[in-house]
């Protein structure tokens, strides 16, 4: 079922954000991915997300013994954070039309951390290339802002 | 990595539900123990401590705040503590980034929440 997007969501998808995809190991043992950017549509139904091909590897193979992931993104200016619970769906390498809109992601991130003395080049000499789309059908919503009484559902 | 544990970026912690669900939330503090141990700082991080309560392992991810290098610590839960000098050390610590953020009123220490680090693994980038 399409999940309307609320305020904090559709601010946070967005805006220039940064997070981190998290399955388990094959010992059961939570671990967290790196992605440098993502897509949805609205409403939302699913979620797809941009990492290193290096580090999809080892998401995939988590992904085929359990097939729960989350998907935690935070915008980059004021850490508003709302995490993406659900279901793994399919991978395949980023197209190019989609490396360039994250290239775009990308500039705009370091632009924004730059105010705050880190510098651009640590963001802009990252190399994408090559880089896996991961696909998740989308559940559940959590506002996890840090803040009191985080971790409250939004859908 | 030293760099990485003074909190000036908040840190992704992982952990899972008992239904097999992961979940990944932020906390502002990891803070140096000794050469096997860390602690949490337990501010707001009510559903992630159930997770750890129940499962009693967690990965956290700390980054060096001036080149983004950051490592995956794998831990193991112990104990958790809500005073003593350890406790009043991540309390100050926790003050002044509230301070730096003015984030003053939420950022009040619940508890001290120490791990073993089973295995910590640099994040290389690309």
């Amino acid at each position: 079922m399409a999940i309307e997007l609320n305020d904090l969501t559709r601010d946070v998808l967005e805006s220039p954000s940064f997070g981190f995809i998290g399955t388990l190991n094959d010992s059961g043992r939570p671990i967290m991915t790196r992605f440098f950017g993502f897509k949805n549509d609205d409403p939302l139904t699913t979620l797809t997300v941009y990492t290193f091909k290096k580090d999809a590897e080892r998401v995939i193979q988590h992904l085929s013994s359990s097939s729960k992931m989350t998907a935690t993104s935070s915008k980059a200016t004021d850490f508003k954070t709302v995490q993406f619970k659900g279901t793994y769906l399919r991978h395949y390498d980023v197209l190019e039309d989609e490396m360039v809109y994250a290239r775009k992601c990308n500039e705009k991130q370091a632009e924004i951390m730059s105010m705050f003395g880190i510098p651009k080049e640590v963001f802009t000499n990252w190399n994408f290339d090559p880089a896996i789309a991961i696909e998740m059908k989308v559940d559940t919503l959590f506002d996890q802002t840090p803040r009191a009484n985080t971790g409250n559902k939004i859908n | 990595m030293t760099p990485s544990l003074q909190g000036a970026l908040p840190s992704a912690l992982a952990t899972v539900d008992e239904n097999g669900t992961p979940n990944i939330s932020y906390i502002s503090q990891v803070f140096y123990v000794d050469d096997r141990h860390v602690a949490l700082s337990n501010q707001f991080f009510n559903k992630s401590m159930r997770n750890i309560k129940t499962s009693g392992i967690a990965t956290v991810n700390v980054i060096r705040p001036d080149n983004l290098t950051s490592w995956y610590l794998s831990l193991q839960y112990k104990e958790t503590r809500t005073e003593g000098e350890l406790f009043d050390n991540m309390q100050m610590q926790l003050e002044a980034i509230a301070s730096m953020t003015g984030m003053e009123d939420v950022f009040k220490l619940k508890a001290a929440e120490i791990f073993e680090v089973i295995k910590v693994d640099e994040v290389l980038i690309s």
